[in-house]
């Protein structure tokens, strides 16, 4: 099976603690995944993983064919694999157009020379850059707040700034972390539908942890779903409502 | 009144350089006076013409003549490679532990300017240093000297700004709040700490230089972390991250309190008064502008994007 993403076997401890267990996950290219699992199951550990947040104290990590796993983190993200934060982490004392223009890949502008001498190249660059945001933030809801520091965001507001940001970055995947969790009930019908729109329009894939079931289950095509830092099964939303140990696993029978 | 103003030009320089380390990206430095001192004495020595003399039983036999723009160039490289060298092992360190390490680094560069006196005249200093202008009358020659020192210092302050409003600037700012964003971000966070930390250094170099032949003199108890530390409130006055804020903290706290107290009576029977006064001034400015002002004077303005397109 050819995969985008693919890790294999792959081993987290902290200290005495296995956080990820042998854990074997693919994730098909096109697609939107979800990955559940009660608290502490290792979800967001299987995420540090899977970005070079941490490196795996055994298996592997592949992406796009490419072993990524002993990668820093911004080589993974240049690579086309982005993730987002559980807890939203904007950028508190920048604007939302700031936070925004910070991820696009390959700015001549962050090289030192070009910096200070402000050539058009430069400038045009920038432009582009902020006709795509505005159309992100417009798309998410935020565009009449373009100039707003990020702080005086509310809790949903600063998940879809998390993802509109990593949008930026021109990803071939994405791995969100919870997107929806603080977003009203508006917000999270208007981000599922931005997701479906591109896996459809773009061909992005996704990776999504979540709790909100009906979200998960709505959106995803497959599911993975962890215990204890095991991947305890995957299979299509309908699969996995049905298997006992799932239902065992959430509910503690 | 030039005098301080050279002064309050030189120390705007250097806040200049704090306000890059610091007020962009976050780095917490409180080795500024350390590449201050790089700078003055690497202009000193290489400027001052060749000698053979002995100081406290040490053969001195440095000075190379070289001139006074020569020696300003030298000052800021030397102050980037050191910068560079040191940035490579500590700019991995965060938050407290930097700080720990740059004021402890400063005072090293301070005590092997005492004690290496075969390169540095010891706490002798070394004196008689060549101003560029010593052709002209005094009063021509302080007048030429300050507007080189604000032409500078201009100079700085442009590309400041410039990096201040660009991309590079962004993912300063961007380390600043939150490095592991950044970072996931696909910023090879390490390339931009040192940027940051080297071209603060090299402001700070080119400072000490003018410094130096400004004085007309250095010695190494000049390079206390005193001036660090001054800067600092400087800054914080001033407004963190913002430029003209900078220089506004400097002017007031280093041009009138600094320097305007000096020309103070002093009280008969008192001598220390004023100075003791001026510290408890400074103090309790710092502590009301934090109460009060905690951006400073002028804050940090964000980006305006509208205007460039």
């Amino acid at each position: 099976m050819n995969f985008l993403l693919e890790a294999q076997k792959v081993v987290k401890d902290f200290g005495g603690l296995r956080a990820v267990d042998h854990c074997s996950i693919g994730v098909e290219k096109g697609t939107i995944c979800g990955l559940i699992g009660p608290n502490g199951a290792g979800k967001t550990t299987l995420f540090d993983l899977l970005t070079g947040f941490y490196k795996p104290n055994a298996g592997s990590v592949y992406f796009k064919g490419q072993r990524i796993d002993g990668l820093e983190p911004h080589e993974i993200c240049l690579k086309g694999l982005v993730r987002t934060f559980q807890i939203a982490r904007e950028l508190k004392n920048m604007t939302l157009l700031e936070n925004m223009l910070l991820a696009p890949k390959g700015q001549l502008g962050e090289h030192l020379g070009y910096a200070i001498a402000q050539l058009p190249k430069v400038l045009s660059l920038e432009k582009e850059n902020l006709v795509k945001a505005r159309q992100i933030l417009e798309i998410v809801g935020l565009r009449r707040l373009e100039s707003e520091l990020a702080t005086n965001l509310s809790g949903g507001q600063r998940k879809m700034l998390e993802v509109a940001r990593a949008l930026m970055t021109d990803p071939e995947m994405l791995l969100l972390d919870e997107p929806t969790s603080g977003a009203t009930f508006e917000e999270t019908r208007k981000l599922m539908d931005y997701i479906e729109t591109l896996r459809r329009d773009q061909g992005l894939t996704f990776l999504v942890v979540e709790h909100k079931m009906e979200v998960i289950m709505n959106l995803c095509d497959k599911i993975f779903v962890m215990n204890n830092g095991q991947k305890l099964t995957d299979g299509t939303p309908r699969e996995v409502q049905q298997n006992r140990q799932v239902i065992e696993a959430y509910l503690g029978a | 009144m030039l005098s301080i103003a050279t002064i309050v030009a030189i120390y705007s320089i250097l806040t200049l350089a704090l306000n890059i380390r610091w007020g962009y990206t976050g780095l917490l430095d409180f080795g500024i006076a350390g590449f201050f001192a790089i700078g003055a004495y690497t202009s000193a020595i290489l400027t001052s013409p060749p000698s053979e003399e002995l100081v406290f039983g040490v053969r001195h036999s440095l000075g190379f003549g070289v001139p006074f723009l020569g020696g300003l160039l030298a000052a800021a490289a030397a102050a980037a490679i050191v910068a560079y060298l040191i940035g490579i092992p500590t700019l991995r360190l965060r938050g407290d532990y930097l700080a720990i390490m740059t004021i402890g680094l400063s005072e090293i560069f301070r005590y092997v300017a005492v004690n290496e006196k075969w390169l540095t005249r010891g706490s002798q200093g070394i004196r008689n240093l060549p101003r560029p202008f010593s052709g002209y009358s005094n009063l021509l020659d302080s007048l030429f000297y300050f507007f080189l020192v604000l032409a500078i210092l201009l100079i700085l302050y442009f590309i400041s700004q410039r990096i201040y409003n660009s991309p590079l600037g962004r993912v300063l700012k961007g380390i600043r709040e939150d490095e592991t964003v950044t970072e996931a971000l696909g910023k090879k966070i390490f390339k931009f700490r040192m940027l940051a930390f080297v071209s603060g250094a090299a402001f700070a170099g080119l400072a000490g230089s003018l410094w130096a032949h400004y004085s007309g003199s250095i010695m190494p108890h000049e390079f206390v972390p005193d001036i660090t530390f001054l800067i600092w409130v400087s800054l914080t006055i001033g407004g963190s991250g913002n430029n003209k804020g900078a220089i506004l903290g400097t002017l007031v706290l280093i041009g009138i309190l600094q320097q305007g107290t000096r020309f103070l009576p002093t009280i008969e029977g008192y001598t220390y008064l004023i100075p003791g006064l001026r510290l408890i001034v400074i103090g309790l400015l710092l502590i009301l502008c934090l109460r009060f002002r905690p951006q400073g004077l002028i804050p940090e303005k964000a980006v305006r994007l509208e205007k460039k397109s």
